[in-house]
């Protein structure tokens, strides 16, 4: 593989080389077509919508500091499409941007339905794909930025349940309490398997509807089986909801410990109000994340000084979309060509080391993809809240900052 | 049978109509083949749905439950070793024997059209959560079939340009039993009841067995449909074809052609489909949203200025334009 | 025990609000016979005038509802005397459907003018509990308000429909349009007026349901649905059975998701609805 790829490579150098010399009038403008599928509309629109001006500040960088060096300093060039939070139309979409539009490599926030509803047109095609958070991809051309569910999310929650059962917290019983869709069913399916194989029960599982107004009667049948720990895998929506409820009924006999965005997005200090946020947020609560304003790295820190001055405000989508087009420009830096192969290889041997300005996911070893697809270091953190809305890494042992607060 | 009927099927404006779209396979670009793929689609629901809410005029919200078991059970079979095709016989028959029990049971209460409506609205929504709550049918994931590779005899046509035709064939046989439906007697049972259930019942007409058979055409056409295009996405979407929002889209697409008319659905679905998606293409980049505000703005354009829907207007133009003509079953 | 007396009280509280709305609904309907599905919608708009009321000038939303009255008012007429009145020559059904169509231009506009984020209007009572009963039970105040105010609502509407001109000539045009055009009522200034007050009870709607709540541009056919299954469960033009209906839903709906487990009890709210509609179709308290 490696040697098809030198070769071609430097055929396309030395191809360049000459070409440049009958066109350098020309060079400048040369451009990378770059395909961007988003839910800018639909359901999942926050998602498409926050993570697609980050991307655009980001992609404006590159653009500003040259480039892709590889390619002669290629600007790229993001052609958008809304997929209207529909996996029929994503489809639809990734056609027009493949044969309409002829993209060399298609990218976006690609839920998991949406990149299931691409995968026949992506395979058929073949174009290589990178999926934000898209958590389930089949195919040789899909890679996805996102933790997979079970060895990603649902790993970290066991680990960290198990941590705390280490340091003498009642671990014993466990509610799971997850968004109704694909990627709340497969942290819900896959942690009660983990927790079952550690010895720890789970009591309920209470499915929150996406369309749901209310998490009431959930909180009504936590608070009936006081279960130790509350796990969650909600969106911003659902968390809203959940911790609104558990608010209302006063409920604080359980540890709260969950993710993605319904428990560490920013966001859910603004949706539940400073009294509610106050109060439910700082106790006996953890929140699982890819990203943390706490402790970042140097590269996230800059990018989050970054986003702040164009007023875009830093959270779990924003960075996430950030640091898929960091990976696109090292994949482009590394396939050196514009066609779709030489980039789908080159996926599989990008890597962002740790230390690397470029990396704003806190990551030990790095971004890279495995054999699966998904990135090999699937560390995720876990925080907790403070009065001020600043969040503390408690958990993993590397990154914490602070040991996790008792329960109240 | 009406003669009006063969008379249609053998008019030269209809094969030529025929010919022409089946000529697109050749010489549209893959991203609009896309496109009038997913027309057809729209095409075979709408015109199947038409003979229960258009000509028996029972508005039926429940027809998702149809397009569930078209696409999940002949892909819950396939674990099972059976083959698509006869998967599809399968979910054909299942459907209109679910189609059958739910008018059976309802039938006796006589509801008027907006509380059947609910109460199918209501059977769906059920319908919808217990799709997405049981892995066994795939859960909030779906179910994925298996890669297309091409095998005519397991339903693989290769890509959008192979599916093509097993969509039109579909929205074709969908089509023509709708002008059946229209020009024999169990369509003229069928009118009358809509009309006065009472007076229909006195003068003999059958009603519950004309419901009956309506309902058994129309669930089976679409559970048909249903499964061709969940072969052509691979991926069976559960938010999209057991949702009650499709059952909506597909009653809009046949109210604003037409409900009970022929060309009806026909129209509203060769027009609005193709147009949502071009302008979704074109907008959804700039300003997201905007697509959708001038899609529902022109649908209620055309309903402002032609309130019995497309066909009906068109009709009349014709009429005015050519002088009087009797009905021909339009 | 106490969590069927917390699911119980949740459910009626939160059940009269759906019957608010619905008698809002209901109003619309026996003036023209169209069933508003862009109802839910036009909650969602209101919402978001108070959000940019909020924004705008930090009014509380119980402060800005007297801004939001005549604007949801007017709004309401506008429905009619636009959109509706051109459409009701036919059947009804093609009404429903241009309300559904006026939804998607509502939902789009509102994704093109505030975006997609979820929004929150900062409420004055949004925070605050009522404990009783050693804290067994806990109610939020924000819901006795709206309960407190939906039953107040409801015995001025009652009042209206009944002991006032412009009431008597609702009833009217319900029961026979042909025979109250003969008596020489105004049609079409009664269906005006009726179409406004349905806004106007939006407006007032959304005010109570405000606190606390999540805002997207595409809630609204959620509420849609759920405020249409409580008008036809009521009998469609029946005061009281609407809101019986209200409150029948809610609770089931609190119950449902405490009793039943996972996936059955979302499930539960429909099967109920089917059930009653079933068994009796014109509505609870009808006399058929």
């Amino acid at each position: 593989m490696s040697t098809s790829i030198k070769r071609r490579t430097s055929l396309l150098l030395g191809g360049a080389a000459l070409g440049s010399l009958s066109m350098r009038a020309r060079a400048q403008e040369k451009t990378v077509r770059i395909g961007v599928i988003q839910p800018m509309s639909g359901h999942q629109a926050a998602y498409g919508q926050q993570g697609q001006a980050a991307l655009q500040a980001v992609v404006s960088d590159i653009n500003a500091s040259g480039g892709i060096k590889s390619l002669g300093g290629a600007k790229l060039e993001m052609i958008l499409a809304d997929d209207g939070s529909q996996p029929s139309r994503t489809a639809s979409e990734l056609r027009r941007l493949v044969t309409e539009e002829n993209v060399s490599v298609v990218i976006g926030t690609l839920l998991t339905n949406e990149l299931l509803g691409a995968t026949p047109v992506i395979n058929e095609f073949k174009v290589p794909t990178l999926a934000f958070w898209g958590s389930v991809g089949k195919g040789d051309y899909v890679y996805s930025l996102t933790l997979p569910t079970g060895r990603g999310y649902a790993k970290t929650l066991c680990d960290f349940g198990l941590f705390l059962r280490d340091k003498g917290y009642s671990v014993k019983t466990a509610a799971i309490a997850y968004s109704n869709y694909e990627a709340g069913q497969d942290i819900a399916r896959s942690l009660k398997q983990m927790l079952a194989d550690k010895g720890i029960e789970t009591v309920a599982e209470l499915p929150l509807d996406t369309s749901a107004t209310d998490a009431t009667p959930a909180m009504l049948r936590i608070r009936s089986l006081k279960p130790d720990v509350v796990f969650g895998g909600v969106t911003v929506h659902e968390g809203t909801l959940l911790h609104q409820a558990r608010y209302y009924l006063n409920y604080h006999d359980s540890l709260f410990a969950g993710g993605i965005g319904g428990f560490s997005d920013p966001v859910l200090w603004k949706n539940l109000g400073p009294e509610i946020a106050k109060t439910v947020l700082t106790r006996n609560f953890f929140g699982l994340t890819n990203f943390s304003l706490a402790g970042s790295t140097p590269g996230g820190t800059a990018l989050i000084k970054e986003l702040r001055e164009k007023k875009i405000e830093p959270g779990q989508a924003e960075i996430v979309a950030a640091q898929g087009a960091r990976v696109l420009q090292r994949v482009l830096e590394l396939a050196g060509s514009t066609d779709r192969e030489a980039i789908r290889a080159a996926f599989d041997k990008v890597h962002i080391p740790a230390g690397d300005p470029d990396l704003y996911l806190m990551r030990a070893d790095g971004i890279s993809f495995a054999a699966d697809h998904f990135p090999a270091d699937s560390t995720a953190l876990m925080i907790q809240w403070q009065l001020d809305q600043t969040q503390q890494i408690v958990f993993p042992a590397a990154y914490a900052q602070v040991p996790p607060r008792p329960k109240t | 049978m009406r003669p009006d009927f063969f008379r249609l099927l053998r008019s030269w404006r209809f094969i030529a109509c025929l010919l022409a779209i089946a000529s697109m396979q050749i010489w549209l670009s893959p991203y609009y083949l896309g496109i009038a793929n997913l027309t057809l689609f729209y095409l075979g629901l709408a015109a199947a749905w038409n003979i229960v809410g258009g000509i028996a005029g029972q508005i039926s919200l429940g027809h998702s439950l149809f397009f569930a078991v078209g696409a999940l059970l002949p892909a819950v079979l396939l674990n099972f070793g059976v083959n698509p095709w006869l998967g599809m016989c399968a979910g054909i028959v299942a459907a209109a024997l679910l189609g059958m029990l739910l008018t059976a049971l309802i039938h006796r209460f006589k509801l008027n059209y907006l509380s059947y409506a609910l109460v199918t609205f209501a059977f769906a929504q059920m319908g919808s959560l217990i799709v997405l709550g049981w892995d066994f049918l795939g859960g909030a994931s779906g179910i994925n079939l298996p890669t297309d590779k091409g095998a005519l005899l397991q339903m693989q046509f290769g890509g959008s340009r192979g599916y093509f035709w097993p969509l039109a064939v579909a929205a074709l046989i969908c089509f023509i039993a709708n002008a059946a439906v229209l020009n024999s007697r169990l369509g003229y049972g069928l009118r009358a009841a809509r009309a006065n259930p009472a007076a229909a019942e006195a003068v003999g007409v059958p009603v519950l067995r004309g419901h009956l058979i309506a309902m058994a055409i129309s669930a089976g056409l679409s559970a048909m449909v249903a499964t061709i295009y969940a072969r052509s996405a691979t991926f069976i979407d559960p938010a999209f074809l057991p949702s009650p929002e499709l059952t909506i889209e597909i009653v809009l697409l046949v109210t604003i052609g037409g409900r009970g008319t022929l060309a009806g659905p026909v129209m509203a679905a060769a027009v609005l489909v193709p147009l949502g998606e071009v302008l979704r293409g074109r907008l959804g980049g700039a300003l997201p949203g905007l697509h959708h505000f001038l899609y529902g703005a022109l649908v209620i354009a055309v309903m402002l200025l032609s309130p019995d829907g497309i066909a009906p207007g068109f009709a009349r133009l014709w009429r005015k334009h050519s002088g009087s003509r009797p009905e021909r079953g339009i | 025990m106490d969590m069927l007396a917390q699911g119980l009280i949740q459910g009626v509280l939160v059940g009269s609000t759906y019957g608010l709305i619905a008698l809002g609904m209901g109003l619309i309907y026996s003036v023209s016979g169209v069933v508003n599905f862009a109802q839910g919608d036009m909650l969602i708009v209101a919402l978001y005038v108070a959000l940019s009321l909020f924004a705008a000038f930090r009014f509380d939303p119980y402060v800005s509802v007297v801004v939001m009255l005549p604007i949801m008012a007017i709004a309401g007429a506008l429905l009619y005397l636009l959109l509706i009145r051109r459409i009701m020559t036919g059947h009804a059904f093609m009404a429903v459907q241009m309300t559904l169509a006026l939804s998607f231009v509502l939902e789009s506009s509102l994704l093109m003018i505030y975006g997609g984020d979820l929004q929150h209007v900062p409420s004055a009572y949004e925070a605050s509990l009522l404990i009783l009963g050693n804290g067994l039970l806990v109610v939020r105040t924000s819901l006795v308000i709206a309960f407190a105010v939906s039953c107040l609502l409801s015995m001025l509407l009652y009042w209206m429909l009944n002991r006032t001109d412009l009431g008597r000539e609702i009833r009217a045009v319900n029961q026979n349009m042909k025979a109250a055009v003969l008596m020489g009522i105004d049609v079409e200034r009664v269906r005006t007026l009726t179409f406004a007050a349905g806004g106007a009870l939006l407006a007032i709607a959304a005010v109570l349901l405000s606190p606390g709540l999540s805002l997207s541009p595409t809630a609204g056919l959620q509420y849609t649905m759920l405020t249409i299954m409580v008008l036809v469960l009521g009998g469609m033009t029946n005061f009281f059975g609407i809101l019986l209906g209200g409150v029948i839903i809610g609770v089931v709906e609190a119950m449902g998701g405490i009793y039943v487990s996972g996936t059955a009890g979302l499930i539960v709210p429909y099967a109920i609805f089917a059930i009653f509609l079933l068994l009796r179709p014109h509505g609870l308290l009808s006399r058929r």
